[in-house]
């Protein structure tokens, strides 16, 4: 009996494209399209940039699929990947909108970072619009390191578990660290949130 | 005196109520968010769900919390219709084609560079000896220039051809010795020449299987890419 797509795991369906399958890296595909678009957008703040960075990582990660190691969560494989791409997509167009000071306290580098501030979001409605500016805005303000959890959490819908792992940091900090980011989130977004 | 110690000791209890109240409240509050994200341990579930019972402010913060969530998962932009499909077609565009398989030996465009090239040496040549005819044929034309150059490259080349085959006569002579002087030697080399072969047949054939995963039978994946790790 053949398994659902939802129900094969993601190795497997890399296995199946290692196999020679290559329709299986569309399930693929269609499992992280949503996440990875989102995440990007949620560091680039260009929708259009978003997707098209999304298919280059998927590209980089056929490309390399020969060396995915299984022992590794794929999910965390090509979240580094999109993180990487993200960040030299940054560096190289160089946009001078929002820039987000990175505290230096023991993480890998005190680099400042130049974001991009959030654009005309592609959101629907005016109340809609209104909504989706706020939100973005709100995460947009986040100190970075927040930001980028926040981020990953929420967009890139990773666990808590996965994210420790992509970051190399301690599970009790990533815990901290968003529990921190969900409070000041709240607190910006107070006047949207029903009680 | 004891009335005194009696009071200090009430306030200090009371204090300490409320230094355990605040931090029990810091706690439940992570715990709340940890709940949210499913990444509450089972033993602390079901003390918060035991505070929460008797708790009003932070029921309404575990509603607050969870509205944030619903919140940011408004805040998700939607992935464009048939951006799956273009992956896909990236990536298939991506495995070597059929003509660069073949390599462009077999395209006759791919003959054009080469045949410039030597019409470019050719006219070289001409332009070459037209110039240094009277050098090479004191006496004589350009044709007879021509043809000494000729004589030149003929000679050239039965020099190398005998050079080789002098060669191989001279590696056919020792091998023949050697093989002769050591047992099964001629078995040992006849072995070896066959898995040369096998070797060779094995290659072609691996060739072989890349040109038809192209056209739609199966995939090789490419191992090019970046190093992502």
């Amino acid at each position: 009996m053949t398994r659902g797509v939802e129900q094969r795991s993601d190795e497997d369906l890399v296995s199946a494209v290692l196999d020679g399958d290559i329709d299986r890296f569309g399930d693929l595909v269609r499992r992280y399209q949503g996440r990875l678009v989102n995440y990007l957008y949620g560091l680039l703040r260009n929708l259009d940039e978003a997707h098209e960075l999304a298919q280059e990582v998927f590209l980089k990660v056929y490309q390399a699929l020969d060396r995915f190691d299984p022992r590794y969560r794929f999910s965390t494989w090509i979240f580094r990947v999109a993180q990487n791409s993200a960040i030299d997509q940054i560096r190289k167009r160089r946009l001078k909108l929002v820039s987000i000071h990175r505290h230096d306290d023991g993480d890998e580098d005190g680099r400042d970072w130049d974001l991009p501030a959030a654009e005309r979001g592609p959101y629907g409605d005016l109340r809609n619009v209104e909504r989706g500016e706020a939100i973005q805005e709100a995460v947009d303000s986040l100190p970075w390191e927040y930001r980028e959890l926040i981020v990953l959490r929420h967009f890139g819908e990773l666990s808590y578990d996965e994210i420790a792992t992509l970051k190399e940091m301690p599970l009790g900090t990533v815990k901290n660290k968003l529990f921190r980011g969900r409070q000041m989130l709240k607190e910006k977004l107070a006047d949207y949130l029903t009680d | 005196m004891a009335r005194m110690d009696e009071m200090n000791s009430k306030m200090d209890r009371a204090k300490d109520a409320q230094d355990s109240h605040a931090d029990d409240h810091a706690v439940v509050r992570q715990w709340l968010d940890l709940d949210l994200a499913g990444e509450l341990a089972e033993a602390d579930r079901a003390r918060l769900e035991a505070h929460l019972e008797g708790c009003a402010e932070c029921r309404a913060e575990r509603r607050s919390l969870a509205a944030l969530d619903d919140l940011l998962a408004a805040g998700r932009v939607p992935v464009r219709e048939g951006f799956d499909a273009q992956v896909q077609a990236r990536v298939k565009a991506s495995l070597p084609g059929w003509e660069a398989a073949r390599g462009p030996v077999h395209s006759p465009a791919a003959w054009r560079w080469p045949a410039a090239a030597l019409a470019a040496l050719l006219a070289a040549t001409a332009a070459l000896l037209g110039w240094a005819s009277p050098e090479l044929a004191p006496g004589g034309s350009f044709a007879g220039a021509l043809a000494a150059l000729g004589d030149l490259f003929t000679t050239s080349a039965l020099a190398a051809a005998g050079l080789l085959g002098a060669s191989w006569q001279g590696i056919g002579m020792v091998t023949s010795e050697a093989l002769g002087e050591i047992p099964g030697g001629l078995v040992a080399f006849t072995v070896l020449v066959v898995c040369l072969n096998l070797l060779l047949i094995a290659l072609v054939r691996r060739r072989t299987s890349t040109v038809s995963a192209e056209a739609g039978t199966g995939a090789e994946i490419p191992g090019a890419g970046d190093d992502s790790r």
